[in-house]
């Protein structure tokens, strides 16, 4: 069990050791989060970072046990407030692929063209199944984590993936 | 294509991305925002030592203001009898009936310095200065025995061994064994010759006063304190009084005492003059 795991304990000063480790756990998925909810990964990375510069400076103020929510609380906040004042809208995620088993250069392009598809498709999702999906299956997080992280119920969750997924099957249909 | 199929197809090509973000760009964030981190709280660490340090200071510069406060040692003798106290330094005072002293026991190692108002016989114990304040001249000793007589307007001061500086507001005088001096408002007498048998505070027994061989002007001043007149005189400073004196019957008393001197005095209600 790590520091930031003990429960109901005071609310203590969080030490440089502890914030060192907030950040190992949960910089990443939280830049992540960010990417999926904006698109823009140079904004997720600002947010994610200005979401520790606000955990350090009220680390008197919170609870050790809620740094997780309170970071995604934080992200998700600046990160909308960031999107008004840019007025920028959620275009398209540049997300890599990365293929480990060996295919016919047929089944790549292929699956290239349905990565295209799927990837284009993604901006048709509402915000919070996209968000949902992509942190399934890029950060291969459970549903409950995802609950956790989100402050959701795992049928809230379910949901979101189910709507996810049938509104990218639609547009695939369509395009096939 | 089944929705199953499509669905398995979906799941599994997003489960091959993955988000664009530059390897060592975690790291380049991690050392920024510790750098960020590590330099306010040194900044803060700096401002807690400094607030300890004001602290600190502000403990030290009260705790003589407390000291000063309850080291306070007042002493009134409101007995009828010569009342013997010692100083923690061990030197004395044998301080008259009515007379007061007030010093602080916790600054006294560090100044020796009482205020005094009445008559007292001092035996000084060598040391640092020792000091008494009266309202109308202070007097100083480093070790020696003394007698200080002090009331609002005067201060007498008699050095039966070592030496003493007596001051004024104006003027200073040193007194060796057996003289003695007076300040009057700002005003020092100069010094005279007198005895060195020390104390020489009249004997007041049977309601009498009893003086023997007594500076005029120490005498004068004891017949102010029994008769609760102010005396004026013009007569010789250099003069002695030896005599016994009935302060219960004060026509009589400045009569017999003016007698001695060839000297007349006159009463306007609190203020005697006498004159040759």
């Amino acid at each position: 069990m790590g520091i930031l795991d003990k429960k109901g304990g005071k609310k203590e000063k969080l030490t440089l050791q502890e914030y060192e480790e907030a950040f190992d756990l949960y910089y990443t998925p939280i830049r992540n989060f960010l990417y999926f909810k904006t698109s823009q990964a140079e904004l997720a990375e600002d947010v994610a970072q200005d979401a520790f510069v606000k955990l350090w400076e009220t680390r008197a103020k919170i609870d050790k046990s809620s740094i997780k929510a309170y970071l995604y609380t934080i992200a998700n906040n600046l990160a909308i407030n960031q999107l008004k004042r840019d007025q920028l809208k959620y275009k398209f995620l540049n997300l890599q692929v990365e293929r480990k088993e060996k295919k016919t250069p047929q089944y790549l392009m292929e699956m290239q063209e349905f990565d295209q598809k799927l990837q284009d498709t993604l901006a048709k999702i509402p915000e919070g199944a996209r968000e949902v999906f992509l942190m399934n299956r890029v950060e291969g997080l459970k549903y409950r984590e995802i609950a956790e992280r989100l402050g959701l119920s795992m049928k809230a969750i379910e949901k979101r993936m189910s709507r996810a997924l049938a509104i990218l099957r639609e547009e695939i249909n369509r395009k096939v | 294509m089944e929705n199953e199929e499509i669905d398995k197809r979906i799941l599994e090509a997003a489960g091959n991305w993955k988000t664009p973000f530059k390897p060592g760009s975690e790291q380049d964030a991690k050392k920024r925002l510790m750098q960020m981190a590590e330099q306010d709280s040194e900044k803060k660490s700096n401002g807690a030592i400094w607030m300890r340090v004001a602290a600190s200071i502000s403990l030290l510069a009260i705790i003589p203001v407390v000291l000063l406060f309850i080291g306070n040692t007042q002493i009134e003798n409101s007995s009828s009898e010569i009342l013997t106290h010692a100083f923690p330094c061990e030197s004395e005072i044998n301080l008259n009936p009515g007379s007061k002293i007030q010093y602080n026991k916790y600054f006294w190692s560090l100044r020796r310095r009482v205020q005094f108002e009445g008559q007292g016989f001092f035996n000084v114990e060598e040391g640092s200065k020792f000091i008494v304040d009266g309202e109308s001249g202070d007097v100083e000793v480093l070790g020696t025995a003394f007698t200080v007589w002090a009331d609002s307007n005067d201060l007498f001061a008699h050095c039966s061994s070592g030496e003493v500086k007596v001051w004024s507001d104006l003027e200073k005088e040193v007194l060796k064994a057996g003289q003695f001096t007076l300040v009057s408002g700002s005003r020092l007498d100069p010094v005279q010759e007198w005895n060195r048998k020390g104390f020489i505070a009249p004997n007041k027994a049977n309601s009498e006063l009893v003086f023997e061989d007594l500076p005029i002007g120490v005498a004068i001043s004891e017949l102010e304190m029994a008769l609760g007149f102010e005396i004026e005189h013009s007569l010789d400073p250099s003069l002695r009084y030896s005599g016994r004196l009935e302060p219960s019957n004060p026509d009589h008393c400045l009569e017999v005492f003016c007698k001695t001197f060839n000297a007349n005095f006159v009463k306007e209600e609190d203020l005697v003059s006498i004159h040759p």
